[in-house]
């Protein structure tokens, strides 16, 4: 069990941020936008801040920071 | 009697600066619990839309930027003082207060104890990498991931600080888990009650407890390793009286609340001693 526990941890430091971007960002990001343009369909919103999140989230994977 | 007759010998020093150590910080209990409620009251609100968001974020804001401060003073001891039987108060304020800054008591006790033990050592200093030439320096670095070499060294002397951090993982995470989980329903509310105030708070924290009292971060001598400081037009309590952090550094177990009492009984020792900034506490209110 421990050793499941260390490799799900060790998963999370290494693609934690990369998630969190993409799904924070595709949430939230997603809602912004919404509320910015009434017009755009919602899956798009999410898939631009989703995208934006990721990238973001794989700078900072890869710089030890910012997320 | 002039200047030069005043006994400003440690031991004296020690003397006047123990008269203020010891009683139990009720105010830090008061803020700290408080702000979380008022916050968490804010955040619900906002979800069910009792509360405009623009309404709500400047309280959570408030909020926010009260939250470090009763941690600060639970990882010292000084919410219980010197009552034993009421240490749980240090754990409970410590813990619940840093929640909304999504920050694990455990490594803000950790590494604050070792900024206090190795002040202003580049090597060392666990608050080292905030110091810089310009506050946005401070005020970037704390969204960067902590200096990995310096946890480690601390990690490989110290077994306590060791376990410590490593309790402080999955808090860690699990605050990240819970703010996901929130943006995933209501991000909105996810966003400017909690995520944005937060990450602002923790800006105005470092700037205020960190970069502001030790820039210039440059000596290791006891009574310089932070100075006193004001900004034109704004009052101490705007910035939390971080303005006298510098007997903080002196004497860490008086409470928050009573340095500025100690502050006035210390004057002649702060000032035989050359502090930086010392000149400001002629007209210190």
């Amino acid at each position: 069990m421990d050793k499941w526990i260390k490799r799900a941890f060790e998963l999370l430091d290494s693609w934690g941020k990369p998630v969190f971007g993409l799904v924070f960002w595709g949430s939230v990001g997603g809602a912004l936008l919404q509320t910015a343009f009434a017009d755009l369909a919602p899956i798009t919103g999410q898939a631009i801040g989703g995208s934006l999140g990721l990238a973001a989230g794989l700078v900072a994977r890869q710089r030890q920071g910012w997320l | 009697m002039n200047s030069s007759d005043l006994d400003t010998s440690l031991a004296t020093e020690r003397r006047v600066a123990r008269q203020f150590i010891g009683r139990v910080q009720w105010e830090m209990v008061l803020i700290g619990l408080g702000q979380f409620t008022l916050w968490l009251a804010v955040f619900v609100a906002g979800i069910q839309g009792a509360l405009p968001l623009w309404v709500g974020f400047p309280i959570a804001l408030v909020c926010c930027c009260f939250a470090y401060l009763p941690s600060h003073e639970a990882q010292h001891g000084n919410i219980a003082g010197n009552h034993e039987q009421l240490k749980w108060l240090n754990e409970l304020v410590g813990h619940v207060s840093l929640s909304n800054l999504c920050y694990p008591y455990r490594y803000a006790q950790a590494t604050h104890m070792r900024h206090h033990a190795f002040t202003n050592d580049p090597e060392r200093d666990t608050d080292y990498h905030y110091a810089g030439p310009h506050w946005l320096h401070a005020a970037r670095g704390v969204h960067r991931d902590p200096p990995l070499d310096i946890l480690e060294r601390h990690m490989a002397e110290d077994p306590v600080f060791a376990r410590d951090l490593a309790a402080s993982v999955p808090v860690k995470k699990l605050f990240s888990l819970l703010m996901l989980l929130c943006a995933v329903a209501w991000p909105l509310p996810t966003f400017f009650l909690w995520w944005l105030p937060s990450r602002i708070a923790l800006s105005y924290t470092t700037v205020f407890f960190a970069w502001m009292p030790h820039h210039p971060a440059d000596q290791q001598d006891r009574y310089q390793l932070a100075r006193f400081w004001r900004l034109p037009m704004v009052p101490r309590f705007a910035v939390q009286s971080m303005t006298h952090h510098a007997v903080h550094h002196l004497y860490p177990r008086i409470p928050h609340w009573s340095q500025p009492q100690a502050v006035k009984a210390l004057r002649p020792f702060i000032e035989a001693h050359k502090m930086r900034g010392a000149e400001i506490l002629q007209d210190y209110r």
